[in-house]
């Protein structure tokens, strides 16, 4: 009998490192409560839309003040990690992968919208 | 019993009209979206006559502006975003309630489809604020741009929301081995043009196109149960007039000088 020979390439395992959408908002939950002495935390739920796609809601937590508020919300589909969709106030942006996603995330942090969220928060908790 | 007062005030200079519904139906709570108003210019007008209101500060909902005249202990936001509030109002001897309010995406800004998912959204949203508080009095008042009749408002995984206190009554049912909880829509006995002291719904938009219901129900009251009970149709209304000044054109729809919502006007024992 013949032999079937192996197709498939020597590298196959040898993939470009590439960081999950989940990984990359988890990480910067966890950075939130690192910036703010855990005064304020960040929660990063992931559920399972009807068409399949994965949902994250971004929130900003207060244990004291028993309070969440949703910053921003970003989908993808379940294999391909990218592009994740994100919206943020309305304004939807595609990241075609980490780099973008990452700079998407940090305008987002950086933004007046983010700003006031967290300000407020700190007020309320400081009062 | 307490008083609360839904208005979609399309952006517009209302504060006269804010002003004079709180003195004419003795509102305790109002929920106000689309609202533009300076929050000073707002306040100076509604405690023009010593009422005492204030509004929310500890509420960073964008697009609802809540002002009460209760206690801000009574009232604490507890999940927020962009569209939704929710928050925990504890009045003194009186339950716990979940006061839910929000203003979803236009059928400009979204098709039916997308519309479904947001009300579907919602949905999650409330239930896992009624997991964490541990109970369902659960009250929502806004504008969710979408009919009682359509999937986003009907449909078992979305709002699930149905026209009688009867089917409401059985909490939830199961459909493929799943529990969907039920909310109580009263706003289904607004329709139409039955009753001569009300209008047929709170919103008018007309197109030539083929299928046009005219009057639309987008600003809606929905209660879980557990609240329905105490709910007495007399005591929701949606308004034509504030005070002796009208909110209808003489053709008979919303003046869209005002707003092109009208109000609702809502009185629950709980």
């Amino acid at each position: 009998m013949t032999d079937i020979p192996n197709l498939w390439p020597e590298g196959v395992r040898e993939t470009t490192p590439m960081i999950t959408p989940n990984a990359i908002f988890k990480r910067q939950a966890s950075a939130l409560a690192d910036r703010t002495d855990g005064v304020l935390q960040g929660t990063v739920t992931r559920r399972v839309h009807e068409d399949g796609d994965f949902v994250y809601s971004f929130k900003i937590t207060s244990t004291t003040l028993d309070y969440s508020y949703e910053l921003f919300l970003a989908w993808h589909k379940p294999i391909l990690l990218y592009p994740v969709t994100c919206s943020f106030q309305s304004r939807v942006t595609r990241c075609g992968n980490q780099e973008e996603l990452l700079e998407w995330l940090r305008g987002v942090f950086s933004s007046d919208e983010t700003k006031r969220v967290i300000d407020s928060l700190l007020a309320q908790i400081n009062e | 019993m307490p008083n609360f007062f839904f208005w979609n005030t399309a952006g517009k200079p209302v504060e006269k009209l804010i002003s004079a519904a709180a003195e004419s139906h003795d509102v305790d709570l109002f929920l106000l979206a689309e609202c533009s108003i300076d929050t000073r210019v707002l306040i100076r007008s509604l405690n023009s006559r010593g009422s005492g209101y204030r509004r929310l500060r500890s509420s960073l909902c964008r697009r609802i502006t809540i002002l009460t005249r209760y206690s801000s202990d009574y009232i604490r936001p507890f999940d927020e975003g962009e569209r939704y509030s929710i928050s925990r109002v504890k009045m003194p001897a009186r339950e716990e309630i979940l006061l839910v309010s929000a203003h979803l995406p236009s059928k400009l800004e979204f098709s039916d489809a997308s519309q479904a998912q947001e009300c579907a959204r919602l949905a999650r949203l409330i239930i896992a604020a009624e997991e964490s508080v541990g109970h369902q009095r659960t009250l929502f008042m806004g504008d969710i741009n979408v009919n009682p009749f359509e999937a986003g408002v009907v449909g078992a995984g979305a709002l699930h929301a149905v026209m009688t206190k009867n089917t409401a009554a059985r909490n939830s049912r199961t459909i493929q081995g799943e529990d969907y909880r039920f909310f109580y829509n009263p706003m289904w006995s607004h329709f139409g043009d039955g009753r001569s002291d009300a209008p047929p719904g709170t919103y008018y938009y007309e197109k030539a196109e083929h299928v046009m219901y005219f009057w639309n129900i987008f600003d809606q009251v929905l209660l879980r149960p557990a609240l329905a009970g105490s709910f007495r149709h007399e005591d929701l209304a949606v308004l034509t007039h504030i005070g002796s000044e009208s909110l209808l054109s003489p053709n008979g729809r919303p003046n869209k000088e005002v707003s092109d919502h009208l109000p609702l006007l809502l009185r629950l024992n709980f």
